[in-house]
């Protein structure tokens, strides 16, 4: 594998863990009385940034890598369903995940004000940055199994 | 940028999130299950997982663009329960695609 590769790969990874992290960020902080609006902003944006950027490096290791030197081996392999079932699903699902990211940061960006004081707004944003946070961690985990099935 | 028209746009970017999602989901299972659309995303965009997430991004831009300039006081749904469709969309469709991937492991 290349450096250019390596370096995808790891992008790819780093960033989906930062944006998952951020997206917990925002989620966990509305729950708050007193809204960080700030602090949520800041995080609605680094996270969709990180997604977008993930996306980007996770699909040139995907197209250009995975498809010939990786898929033959999983599916050839011990455990073929990590390729079948595990990394389809995942990236399908992942293709969500940033126009979510956007509905959050554009809600966040344009309504921050009203979400303090209206509580529909509010259990709907926060419902939003929930599955944000729990997909990003499926797919991360996703990614966990597919690695542990390339060494088999 | 006036309330009102701020208004429309968010719930545009909402609503039209909600119809990118079920596209995603839908062309998923569609182009797996009929070779010749993935073979059509495959040599118009190199690769079909390109395709979705090319067609995606400009299906997106095209409906909240046309959500936004349609000329109603309002976008048809309220931002909260545009918010809670969305949710759902997404919980439903992360199901369809993983059982629909555990079907097809199965099957052969």
């Amino acid at each position: 594998m290349s450096l250019i590769l390596k370096i995808s790969l790891a992008s790819h990874v780093i960033l989906g863990i930062i944006a998952i992290i951020f997206f917990y960020a925002v989620w966990l902080n509305l729950f708050k009385q007193k809204l960080n609006l700030k602090l949520l902003k800041f995080s609605s944006l680094t996270g969709l940034i990180a997604f977008l950027l993930s996306w980007l490096t996770g699909g040139y290791y995907y197209v250009v890598y995975y498809g010939n030197a990786v898929r033959p081996g999983i599916k050839g392999g011990q455990f073929p369903w990590a390729h079948t079932i595990v990394m389809e699903a995942k990236e399908h699902i992942f293709l969500f995940l940033p126009f979510l990211a956007a509905i959050s940061f554009i809600v966040l960006w344009f309504f921050g004000q009203t979400i303090a004081t209206d509580a529909k707004l509010k259990k709907g944003l926060l419902f939003i940055n929930a599955v944000i946070a729990v997909i990003g961690t499926a797919i991360a985990l996703s990614g966990i199994i597919i690695s542990g099935a390339i060494r088999q | 940028m006036n309330s009102s028209f701020k208004n429309k746009l968010i719930n545009a970017f909402v609503i039209s999130a909600i119809i990118t999602l079920i596209f995603i989901t839908a062309i998923t299972v569609i182009a797996d299950l009929k070779p010749p659309l993935k073979n059509w995303l495959k040599d118009n965009f190199n690769h079909h997982w390109i395709g979705k997430g090319v067609l995606s991004v400009i299906l997106f831009t095209a409906i909240t663009i046309i959500i936004a300039l349609i000329p109603k006081k309002t976008a048809g749904l309220k931002l909260t329960s545009a918010l809670l469709y969305l949710f759902w969309t997404t919980v439903l469709g992360t199901f369809v695609i993983f059982g629909f991937f555990i079907y097809e492991y199965l099957k052969h």
